[in-house]
């Protein structure tokens, strides 16, 4: 074990440089504050960091920056279990389940699995990270456009499982997602749809729809009983979950973890992706499926297992080939060239000291980060036992700022109470916000790579069928579609055979 | 807390599958479904202006629109069917009343809300975002002559320590003081 | 407007920190104003997201600069519209120098496409600090040894070649444009989210060549996995001195990207000498210089006015070559 080896005296180096260490946990830290912030993400972080970077040594300014990475991924989880403010885009998926949990009570037991699911999921993929980079990097390559549009139509394909109680709706919020997806420059010819002429339009402003279809929507919420306005929030109750409860989780954990690398080597694809197809696949594989969306513990724990599996793919990718996946990784690129290291295939070879020094360091990260996180979710938990009276004000003021600081324009901010504004009617007549969120992630991405195949095969649609990845996917996408809308449609065949009942004949 | 906040849990009950909807969930499922086939039947016609790709094997900026708003139409249609088929329920059980006051208080909320924006422009985001954090409060109680105005200015305070100094994001400084 | 120069000079030869304590104490408006610019920190407004590659030079200027100038500039990112709607607030913002930008070369892009409110001449450039040429990179085991045997198949097999670029209307795609419309070839223009999921798609074969430039595929080159034909630039380039410029083939044809410093049109001339002498000695900065090595781009700093023609002999030609492509509106 050659790598094991290399891996050890990458400690032995570590051990020696308690700077680095240091300021690894600060990363860390500081990852999971912007993460659990609305509307900072992990990139912007990394953004920020990096000037700081520009004076340290190459081990102790890219372990910092992985930690912001790491924290960051992980932190959009606390604030979404507790508040239903989704950090991150991957936290819009924890949200579904964790917030739920927390309206029964459970908001530590929560956290708590988010925490050690995100922990297992990272560090299992630093260690394909470590072990298996040059194996797996020519994965990335295979993915050419029909494959990422198979993968986006499969993403899609996910809103039929989380709908919640009508399908019906949640395919209607899904194509308007799709719809709004569509505003802003065409990805192909770069023209303007559906703007008005405004050029902030021109990207579609997705932060800041999600934060106003969750966050917003769910403070306007607690305005309108007058009697809830007084109350406590919630209670945090017990924080890490029992052995066997968690146990039972593992193989969702695993799972979830696995689906995370795999996403994060593809590239263009991220954790929010990962997040979403790993609850499904997990909602899935469950026994009983029927909880999820309703406060499911294995939900939120293939969720963050799934979400910060991606890391370790997503820098295995920028790492062994120089490509960056997405832009957290493409930030953390042009941090490795600052320090004069290019990334690359000739980056293990001329570098393997140091490459390795900082995979150890990447694992400490993760430990660190289940001791900082563990550690801090009472202080954090807190946040509950405040008035709502308080509270609320406080979500909507950082939705404001959070959303401001995407872009640093005001225009985001009407675009958020926009969206909150019609996530607080689409609450109230059950279409579901989720689906909106996954249309937003999906498709883009599935237009683009679809126009993009089309164009590369001059015009012919054989991509669809004759592409092994792209196949397959397509093929577990209609699968995905069509087995609980089948599924549902036996029931309800059941139910209707019933006297007096009337005969739902829809196929939804 | 162990009771829900009102109109969340209603397990069991669906809506598109036969069973008896509430008059009011009735009447906004027809609202919003003819609200979005307007919107994607507009969406259609906008893209008429579309120009033809520029790529010779490109299917255009209008054909990936054109089929989520057609999707988007015939999904509002069923659903307009469910709801006309499916019987009318007596008032909602188990759903907690929402009174006048808890809808003028949304509604109030909301406004303010736009109003911040509205002044952050100007004003720049510490009077802005101070004054929006006091009336928030009133709204949800939080009526302290003391308490209300020493927590708005506190946390508008913190967020802008946080926002500025640790995360080098700079909030809007105002039209006015610029 | 003498007063106001003189005033200027006299501040920057007292010494920067002198000129910082003059600037505090003076409560004139107006003219005085402008002589003791600046007295508060500068935003320089960055059009693309944090960490690309506009910026990285960005920070890297702004981290030199502070040795230049009494106040720090603060960098903030206004992305959107493939870089519209930073470059519009740049236009729009108040002309006191307390606002400048990072201007690419979208500048003399996005007017021509009808997605602009600006046009070049609503900006003022105070410096150019770097420039990348396109470049034509194909895969190592590519069959195509020479850019004459790339071209003769390109001709050979006309729309059958696919080269990626950046985005449609983005400075590859004309690049690609500009070498088809000057050789007589048809590429099959493939556009990607930007230029590294193109280098992507190029390294797993699923394209035939890339119009990006040399930085934007170094480190592939330097692992053997891709070959760079030719560049697209009047002189060979300092880190590639082994691949030969589209002018030595016979073709006359340089596109190159470009960042820079520029502000509002109406910007006092005070204002515009104080920061053009202050870019200047910021970008000659060794520390900025070693930045923009590391980051394999290409330093090329250009003073206001040259930078000036460098924008408007640009804008012509994108206006040119856009109108025949049928882009412009």
């Amino acid at each position: 074990m050659h790598e094991l080896d290399l891996l050890m005296g990458g400690f032995a180096t570590l051990a020696s440089n308690p700077l680095a260490l240091l300021l690894a946990l600060v990363g860390v830290a500081l990852g999971i504050v912007i993460g659990a912030l609305p509307g900072l993400t992990a990139t912007m972080g990394v953004a920020i960091l990096l000037p700081f970077t520009f004076g340290m040594d190459p081990v102790s300014g890219l372990l910092m920056i992985s930690g912001v990475f790491f924290g960051g991924v992980y932190g959009g989880s606390v604030t979404a279990i507790l508040l239903r403010i989704p950090g991150t885009p991957a936290a819009a998926a924890t949200a579904m389940d964790g917030f739920e949990l927390t309206r029964k009570g459970m908001a530590g037991v929560a956290l708590g699995t988010a925490t050690l699911s995100s922990f297992l999921g990272g560090t299992a993929s630093i260690i394909v990270l470590i072990f298996m980079a040059p194996i797996l990097a020519g994965f990335a390559l295979e993915f050419s456009a029909p494959e990422s549009f198979a993968l986006a139509v499969f993403g899609l394909s996910i809103i039929a499982s989380i709908s919640g109680r009508s399908v019906i709706k949640g395919l209607i919020a899904g194509f308007l997602g799709l719809l709004i997806a569509t505003v802003g420059m065409d990805p192909m010819d770069g023209f303007p749809r559906f703007t008005g002429g405004y050029t902030e339009l021109f990207n579609v402003p997705f932060i800041p729809v999600m934060i106003g279809l969750f966050a917003a929507a769910e403070a306007f919420k607690t305005l309108e009983d007058p009697k809830v306005r007084l109350g406590m929030a919630a209670a945090l109750g017990r924080i890490l979950p029992d052995w066997p409860t968690y146990r039972r989780m593992l193989g969702t954990v695993a799972r979830s973890s696995g689906l995370g690398i795999v996403i994060g080597i593809i590239p263009g694809a991220g954790a929010d992706i990962a997040a979403y197809v790993a609850y499904n696949e997990a909602k899935r594989f469950s026994r009983t499926p029927e909880n999820y969306g309703k406060g499911e513990l294995a939900g939120v724990a293939a969720c963050e297992a799934g979400a910060n599996g991606c890391t370790g793919g997503a820098l295995l990718t920028m790492l062994t080939l120089g490509i960056p996946g997405d832009a957290v990784t493409a930030v953390m690129l042009g941090a490795l060239t600052l320090q004069g290291l290019q990334p690359g295939p000739l980056l293990l070879k001329d570098h393997a000291d140091l490459v390795f020094t900082l995979f150890a360091g990447m694992l400490f990260c993760y430990v660190a980060m289940l001791v900082i996180g563990l550690g801090s979710l009472r202080f954090m938990g807190r946040v509950l036992q405040m008035p709502k009276s308080v509270l609320t004000p406080v979500i909507l003021v950082l939705c404001i700022v959070g959303t401001y600081a995407i872009n640093n324009s005001l225009f985001d901010i009407g675009i958020m109470l926009a969206a909150g504004v019609a996530g607080y009617f689409m609450q109230k007549w059950d279409f579901p916000a989720s689906p909106v969120v996954l249309a937003l992630i999906m498709g883009p991405m599935a237009e683009a790579n679809f126009r993009r195949a089309l164009s590369l095969s001059g015009g012919s649609y054989d991509f669809l069928y004759t592409r092994p990845i792209t196949v397959v996917l397509l093929s577990v996408a209609i699968l995905t579609l069509l087995l609980p809308l089948v599924k549902r449609w036996r029931a309800h065949r059941m139910e209707s055979r019933r006297p007096g009942a009337t005969s739902p004949q829809n196929q939804a | 807390m162990s009771n829900p906040p009102a109109g969340s849990e209603r397990p069991g009950s669906s809506d598109d599958f036969g069973n008896a909807i509430p008059l009011t969930t009735k009447i906004a499922n027809l609202v919003i479904a003819v609200v979005l086939i307007a919107i994607a039947a507009s969406a259609i016609a906008a893209t008429s202006d579309f120009p033809k790709s520029m790529l010779a094997a490109d299917v255009g900026a209008a054909r990936f629109p054109i089929i989520h708003s057609g999707a988007l139409i015939l999904l509002c249609l069923i659903l307009i069917a469910n709801t006309l088929r499916a019987p009318t329920a007596p008032a909602a059980d188990g759903q907690a009343r929402v009174g006048i006051a808890g809808y003028a208080g949304v509604a109030l909320g909301m406004l303010a809300t736009a109003a911040c924006i509205a002044a952050m422009e100007h004003v720049g985001y510490g009077p802005a975002t101070a004054v929006y954090m006091a009336v928030i409060m009133a709204l949800m109680g939080q009526r302290s002559p003391v308490w209300n105005p020493v927590l708005a200015v506190g946390v508008t305070a913190l967020v802008y320590g946080v926002f500025h100094y640790m995360l080098q994001v700079p909030l809007p400084v105002g039209s006015l003081f610029e | 407007m003498k007063v106001t120069n003189r005033l200027s000079r006299r501040a920057l030869t007292v010494g920067l920190s002198a000129s910082a304590l003059i600037a505090g104490a003076a409560t004139l408006p107006g003219a005085a104003f402008a002589a003791d610019y600046p007295t508060k920190p500068i935003e320089l407004i960055v059009p693309y997201a944090a960490g690309g590659g506009t910026d990285l030079v960005a920070r890297a200027f702004a981290d030199a600069a502070k040795k230049h100038l009494p106040q720090p500039i603060g960098v903030v990112n206004k992305t959107g519209g493939g870089g519209a709607v930073g470059l519009t607030e740049i236009m729009a913002a108040r002309p006191d120098g307390y606002k400048i930008g990072m201007g690419t070369v979208e500048i003399t892009l996005l007017p021509h496409m009808g997605v602009a409110r600006f046009t070049v001449d609503d900006f003022t450039p105070i410096a150019r600090l770097n420039a990348e040429p396109s470049a034509i990179t194909v895969k190592a085991d590519a069959p195509w040894k020479t850019f004459e045997e790339f071209l003769d198949n390109a001709k050979a097999n006309p729309g059958k070649v696919r080269i990626g670029n950046s985005g449609t209307g983005a400075i590859w795609h004309l690049a690609a444009e500009a070498l088809a419309d000057r050789t007589g070839t048809t590429f099959n223009h493939v556009p990607f989210d930007g230029a590294n999921p193109a280098v992507t798609s190029l390294l797993g074969g699923h394209i035939e060549a890339v119009s990006v430039s040399p930085a934007e595929v170094s480190s592939q080159l330097a692992a053997g996995q891709l070959r760079m034909l030719a560049v697209m630039a009047d002189q060979r380039q300092k880190a590639f001195p082994d691949v030969p410029t589209l002018k030595e083939k016979g073709i006359d044809l340089s596109v190159a990207t470009w960042r820079g410093i520029v502000v509002p049109k109406k910007t006092p001339a005070a204002v515009v000498e104080t920061l053009r002498t202050a870019s200047k000695a910021a970008a000659e900065d060794q520390s900025f210089r070693d930045q923009l090595a590391k980051m394999n781009l290409t330093w090329a700093y250009a003073d206001g006015p040259e930078f000036g023609q460098v924008m408007q002999k640009d804008n012509a030609f994108f206006k040119g070559m856009m109108t025949k492509l049928g882009m412009a509106k």
